[in-house]
This record gives C-alpha cells, structure tokens and sequence, in this order.
C-alpha cells in the first residue's frame, strides 16, 4: 500500500495480541497524509525477530481534534501521528454506508 | 506537572546497580565508560545543540528554508548530527508562525529529539503530558503558562515511529537586536518542546 500527501486515509480498528505502533486514539479514525516520512522496520515483526523484520514507509497523518475526541476538541487543533502504511487504509467513496467523514 | 513514581526511585536504583555489577563483572563495559558518556550528555547534548539550529533560522531566510525541508542535514551542517542508536531516526522541523503553535509529545512511550535537546524532563514522560497534551493541547499549554488565542491552529506532533520533531519557535519582538548569543539564551528546552515561547528578559521579569 503506498499513499500521497493528500490522501484520506482510515487506521485500521485492530487489537492484535503483539506488538504495535498505532495509538489506539487514531485507531478507526480518519485523518489525511501530511508527509512522507520514509521507511523503517515493520515495529510488530522487530519486536520479535529484531533487525530481520521487513522496512515500510511511515506517513504522518493529521487528525483534526473533533475526529479523534468529538465536538468538545477545538476545530483549530490538529494531531499528526507517524504511521505504517499497513496500518491504514484508503478513505473512498463506500457502498456500504459506513462512517465516511 | 509533576513526574509520577518518584517513589520507586530507590527500587530502580538497586536494580541499576545490580546491571552495572553484572555489566562490570563480565567486562561488557567499565563504570568509568558509564561516567564518561554520562559526562557527555552533559556537556554536548543539551538543548543548546537545538537553539543554535533555531537561532540560525532566525538570522538566515536560507538556513531556516534547509532546516524545514531536511532538518537532520541542517543540524549536521552545525555539527549537530545526531548519530548513535539507530540510523533510521530522522529529525523533522516544525515552524510556529503568528496563526500556527506546534508542540510535541510521544504518546506511546517517551521517544525525543535527546541529541537536539538532551535528556528529557521527567514530565515528558508523564502518562498525564503523553495522554492529556493530544487530547487537550490547549489546556496543558495553559498550564505551563502558555495562554493561546482561540484563533491559533494548534499542530501537536506524536512522535511514535522513526521521526523525531523540534519546534522552531518565532522570534520575539525586539530579539533581532540582540547578538546570536543572547538570542540563543531566549531559546529554553520547552521552546523546543513548544510548551513555552521564547520570551524577552524585560517580558520574563514584568
């Protein structure tokens, strides 16, 4: 999965057992890529199996306040978290009628 | 904010001990080698490494341009390479400007620019900043004295993969006037943390 600045992207709602680095605050919420970092080694392959883990990019996305904490956050803040791209998925247009804010 | 667990200090000093005995008694490394690398926190990793980049900003439209496109190039330019522990860190500059306020926190654990800054405060790595600082930026700004205007986008930056963030703070009215020493003293560890804003004496002391 790759994504450009500018892209909505989802972090995936997920509780996998090892570990992770998607904070569980932006986790099901939408924001959109601000950045590409570069990459880095996968942190839930290298936290067991150390520097033979596989590298992906990182994004750094941006979450306005009342996405990630509802209408009491201030619309002028703004939360930008590092993220592996495994961890996301693209926002599009959905059939289903799910959550596409 | 205070640190939390000041308590257990004692507990995590005897566990300390016991690793640097074990370390020392299987040659791993020396408590002088300990002392010496300590030393250098001291000495050469310090928030001044930090405020000489901002500083430079401030004085040169061409530095600040380099340090907001590659600021990890930018510090190594000022002989402030990072280095060390991991060669995928990479330092990223953020700019305050009049509209935009920016600051940084590690909600996951406690990373930080350490070879821009030195070591961190003990409330950095307060569960209370880590949680609080994403969920209310504003109100913990205010407590560290930091009042915003509500017209001011607050950008906080959650440093929880391989990027670490210094904030570039904005020049205080007046700074322009002072040598590039005196403008480095303006620029404390929080002004790069952005829990605080360069402030001149005359301001400090009112």
């Amino acid at each position: 999965m790759s994504f450009a600045v500018g892209d909505r992207v989802r972090v995936l709602t997920m509780n996998p057992p090892g570990h992770n680095r998607a904070p569980r605050y932006v986790r099901g919420h939408v924001g959109e890529v601000v950045r590409l970092v570069g990459d880095g080694r996968f942190p839930d392959e290298s936290a067991v199996i150390g520097d033979a883990a596989r590298r992906e990019d990182i994004v750094t996305v941006a979450f306005a306040g009342p996405e990630l904490w509802g209408p009491d956050s201030h619309t002028g803040d703004r939360v930008h978290v590092d993220l592996f791209v495994s961890y996301l998925e693209a926002v599009g247009e959905r059939s289903d009628g799910g959550r596409t804010r | 904010m205070s640190g939390a667990g000041h308590h257990r200090n004692a507990e995590l000093q005897a566990r300390v001990n016991r690793l640097l005995d074990l370390a020392e008694s299987r040659g791993v490394i020396t408590r002088g080698q300990v002392d010496a690398r300590i030393e250098a926190f001291g000495d050469r990793v310090t928030a001044r490494n930090g405020a000489d980049m901002v500083v430079r900003a401030w004085n040169s439209p061409e530095y600040r341009e380099r340090l907001l496109a590659d600021a990890g190039a930018a510090a190594a330019e000022l002989g402030h390479a990072g280095g060390g522990y991991s060669s995928d860190i990479r330092l990223h500059a953020v700019a305050n400007t009049p509209t935009v306020h920016h600051v940084v926190v590690c909600t996951l654990c406690s990373c930080y620019p350490l070879a821009w800054l030195g070591p961190p405060p003990a409330w950095y790595k307060s569960e209370a900043y880590r949680s609080r600082v994403v969920r209310d930026p504003r109100g913990v700004l205010r407590e560290f004295g930091l009042v915003l205007p509500n017209s001011t986008e607050v950008r906080v930056w959650d440093a929880s993969a391989e990027a670490r963030y210094l904030v570039v703070p904005q020049r205080p009215p007046g700074a322009e006037e002072l040598s590039e020493d005196a403008q480095r003293d303006l620029v404390t560890r929080d002004c790069l943390i952005g829990v605080a804003v360069p402030r001149l004496p005359a301001e400090v002391s009112r």
